[in-house]
């Protein structure tokens, strides 16, 4: 059994897996990986499955030791990981000694990394999925973000000679994303001037796992007194009555009472969730 | 959005459309459902959340309903003096005593379950006791909790950011997230609000009830 220590936690580090359907009814939102691409080549470069269960860190990665020979694959933001002191790539297969240390710092491009781990991980499932939801302390490891001293155990049936180093050809560079394409929501009749959702905003950095605050234009809307709460999925835009969009996430509520004017298709939405606070971008008009 | 899934309008506006999203929901959980992932309910509309939306619809042609039943359950409320009562006074020109007395006195039923785990929406509240959202939403650090936003009667289950008023604390769990079904309230059922004193609060709470075992 593979013992995966943590030594340093990072700032909202957990374990997410594809996520948790059927249950928005009772508004438990499907929570899972924010960067769906990024989490599924960590996976199919370790050779688990797409949706397996592997560790998210957000801006600033933990610190993890391991137990015994592994298989691992580091995707997603470059949080300059190190293996036993020295730079490792990202977007490969690595082979992992017993007893190695592998560090994270800050994300110098996008917000969030995954450390996939070759086997199966000893993450209990609640209502069908492993991903962290811990507005509500469920899932993942004890319902929370990880924690020094924490041991994750992995069934890990590997043969470490065998294993190929399998190379990923695509690396994204987030700090180059400058727009992100968006639909019209259902409400985007509210909008007094429907070009100023096509403008320049950034992150809040209050935003979370739950939505995102975006910074920017203040945005005129039309309220319906009469306007009654709506359903919500991640990537829907809402707009605050003050005039603020707020985008909703994985972690987010599967209803809401602010008029929808946006929606993030899904696959832009694995983009938007790499933009660093400080990073400007554009919401542009879907063109398909 | 048509990557998302199918939005549902209901021909009978008489029939409140999250019985029909809570019909689904039981084929859901029992694993009856292969293309259908969500079903998300509104007082206006459902939402299916599927991938492959026209197979989904098919599904749904073939789904045979069974009948649900109402239980009316009674919740005990500690009102509270927080800040939000003086917004809830200047919207509607009732004082909070008035506002609690006739809060006591509506038929209040369940209109629909979703935003966050456990979290309720009930219908009931007269024209002019109904507050507008705030403007931006602030933190409620508390579980378990009665507020008024909108049209909507609500009950928190968890902390979250929230964008109503909370106006009373209620010494039980509603939430479990161990069983099946993470919460027991039901569309229609009906709630009788109680309210109590801290005292009363206090005897509730030490005794670790949930709903279901205090309405028993």
């Amino acid at each position: 059994m593979l013992k995966v220590k943590v030594i340093k936690p990072g700032i909202f580090t957990s374990v997410q897996d594809g996520g948790r359907n059927g249950y928005a009814f009772y508004g438990i939102p499907v929570s899972g990986f924010m960067d769906r691409e990024s989490a599924e080549i960590a996976n199919i470069l370790v050779g688990n499955k797409k949706t397996a269960t592997l560790i998210e860190m957000h801006h600033i990665g933990g610190t993890f030791t391991f137990s015994e020979d592994c298989v691992i694959a580091i995707t997603g933001a470059n949080m300059q990981p190190v293996l036993n002191l020295v730079t490792c790539k990202m977007y490969q297969t690595l082979l992992v000694k017993k007893g190695a240390t592998l560090q994270f710092k800050n994300a110098l491009s996008g917000v969030r990394t995954y450390l996939a781990i070759k086997g199966k991980w000893d993450i209990p499932r609640v209502y069908g999925s492993t991903a962290t939801y811990t507005y509500a302390g469920m899932g993942g490891f004890r319902g929370r973000t990880l924690q020094a001293k924490d041991i994750i155990n992995i069934k890990n049936k590997m043969e470490v000679k065998k294993t190929p180093t399998v190379v990923w050809p695509d690396l994204i560079n987030y700090l180059m994303i400058s727009e992100i394409e968006i639909a019209k929501g259902p409400e985007f009749s509210f909008l007094k001037n429907g070009e100023q959702l096509f403008s320049s905003f950034k992150i809040s950095p209050s935003s979370d796992r739950m939505g995102a605050i975006l910074e920017g234009p203040i945005i005129d809307i039309q309220l319906q007194d009469s306007f009654r709460s709506k359903f919500l999925f991640p990537g829907m835009i809402q707009c605050t009555p003050s005039g603020k969009l707020i985008v909703v996430l994985q972690d987010g509520q599967s209803t809401g009472g602010y008029p929808r004017v946006g929606v993030i298709p899904k696959h832009e939405l694995n983009r938007f969730n790499q933009l660093q606070p400080s990073q400007s971008f554009e919401l542009i008009k879907k063109t398909s | 959005m048509e990557d998302q899934g199918v939005i549902l309008t209901p021909i009978d506006q008489k029939r409140n459309p999250a019985i029909t999203a809570q019909q689904i929901q039981q084929q859901l959980q029992e694993k009856k459902c292969k293309y259908i992932d969500e079903v998300i309910a509104t007082s206006e509309e459902i939402f299916i959340a599927s991938s492959r939306s026209k197979k989904a619809i098919k599904e749904l042609r073939a789904m045979r309903f069974k009948k649900t039943s109402i239980t009316t359950w009674n919740v005990p409320v500690l009102f509270n003096e927080c800040e939000d009562w003086k917004k809830i006074s200047a919207e509607t020109s009732i004082t909070r005593e008035d506002f609690i007395t006739e809060l006591l006195q509506l038929k209040i039923m369940v209109q629909m379950l979703g935003f966050l785990p456990g979290f309720v929406y009930a219908e009931g509240l007269t024209k002019k006791m109904q507050v507008p959202r705030k403007e931006i939403p602030v933190a409620n650090r508390k579980a378990n909790v009665l507020a008024v936003g909108g049209p909507y009667l609500g009950v928190y289950s968890i902390p979250s950011p929230s964008g109503w008023y909370i106006i009373g604390d209620i010494p039980l769990q509603i939430l479990n997230l161990d069983d099946g079904i993470p919460i027991p309230f039901k569309i229609e059922d009906r709630l009788v609000l109680k309210s109590i004193s801290k005292k009363d609060y206090e005897q509730i709470f030490n005794k670790k009830l949930n709903l279901v075992s205090y309405n028993a």
